[in-house]
Order: C-alpha cells, then structure tokens, then sequence
C-alpha cells in the first residue's frame, strides 16, 4: 500500500480516534462515529480513507458491516520510520562534519 | 498498539545532540543551499530521490523543510531548531513527522482535502 495514503489517513485525528476505537476490537459505523460528533456522511467518507490507505478492512455479515484493524496496514509507516532511523543519523553525522570544513 | 492523538508525536524521528560551532554558524548550514546540500544531498551512487524546501524560518531558532521521497510522494516535514550553549556550541534538534503535512505559510491551499 501507498505510504502517502497511509500518512494522509493517519494526519486526522477524527481517523486516528476510529483507529484506536478499531485496536480494541471490530466495530460498525454507528460504533466507530459514537461521541466523535460527525456526521454520519462524514464517517462514511472517514472510513473509505481509511479502507483506501489498506488501515482497515471491511466484514460483510449479511445486513451487517463491520470493520476490523488490518494487521499489515502500518507496514509502510513502519517502513517510513526504519528508514529515516537510519538515514537522519547519518546526515547529522555529515553535517558535523562539515561545521568543521566550513569557515566561522 | 493504541493510536490516540499522540501518534503524531510518537511517529516523529528525532535526533538531538550538541554541536561543537556557534548557532550563527549551524544557522548556516542548514539554510544556505549549498551547505544544506554538502551534508543532507544523497552521497554519489546513492539511490535517494529526496527533495525539500523550506516552508518557514525564524533566524538562529528554527526551520523547516517540505520533504520529499520517491517512496514518500505525499511529503512530510523536517524541522530545525538550535539555541546557543556555553562554550560558543550549539543545542541542535532535528524532528522529521511523517504524518503532518506540510502546508506552506505562504500557500493558500488547505493542506489535505480532509474527508469531515
């Protein structure tokens, strides 16, 4: 799954409400907008952003809908966060030593 | 793993360390283009498509850049701060957010087309 769309999805915070709601186990859309004051619509589009970015899957159990966490989806900010782990450390190492070679 | 509003926070790299020059200095390198390049630009036959851009400065306090990868096309930022320290050094503090995203102060664009 796309990294942006995965980051897009996790910079609101009514999403990341519905996240933490979907961590503690699966849940309908009435249940994922309780207290959150949005709009039923609002949800809806929450959701397909949510479903978009690979975060979350649907169940369909006849009338019923459900939603659950998918395990997989913070692979890519997990990615993101492993390589800049990396990656920052170094380029600070490069920076101090070119306050060295730069002149005051 | 819970995922309240602190997740920004939590999903933040940070790197914070001393540097043994003044901030004037420091100030430099990290907003002058062809120092920024000589530390942060891939090394050669490095595969690292990056970009950035500075969004907003405050002068020897803080900046931060509109970051880029290949692998990362929606972007994100990077933010600068340093403060002086005895001894003419510098406290510095690097934090690249991967979730926030950049929104120049100049733009008049909204930052995401938020669902709500």
């Amino acid at each position: 799954m796309n990294e942006s769309d995965v980051f897009r999805a996790l910079s609101d915070p009514t999403r990341r409400a519905m996240l933490d709601r979907l961590t503690a186990g699966d849940r309908n859309a009435t249940e994922l907008r309780d207290g959150l004051g949005v709009s039923q619509p609002a949800v809806s589009q929450h959701i397909a952003v949510l479903r978009g970015a690979g975060l979350i899957v649907e169940q369909r159990e006849g009338r019923h809908v459900k939603y659950r966490i998918d395990p997989d989806g913070m692979t890519p900010l997990f990615d993101w966060i492993a390589r800049y782990r990396a990656f920052w450390p170094d380029r600070v190492g490069r920076l101090k030593t070119l306050l060295k070679e730069m002149d005051q | 793993m819970s995922l309240n509003d602190d997740r920004e926070a939590r999903d933040d790299i940070v790197v914070e360390c001393e540097l043994v020059a003044t901030p004037e200095k420091v100030w430099r390198a990290l907003t002058v283009p062809e120092f920024v390049s000589a530390w942060l630009d891939p090394r050669p036959g490095e595969e690292n498509d990056q970009s950035y851009e500075i969004i907003d400065l405050l002068p020897c306090t803080r900046v931060r850049y509109a970051w880029r990868d290949g692998q990362d096309e929606g972007g994100s930022v990077v933010t600068f701060e340093i403060g002086p320290r005895p001894g003419g050094n510098t406290w510095f503090r690097l934090t690249h957010s991967p979730t926030r995203v950049a929104c120049p102060a100049n733009g008049n664009a909204p930052p995401v087309a938020l669902a709500a």
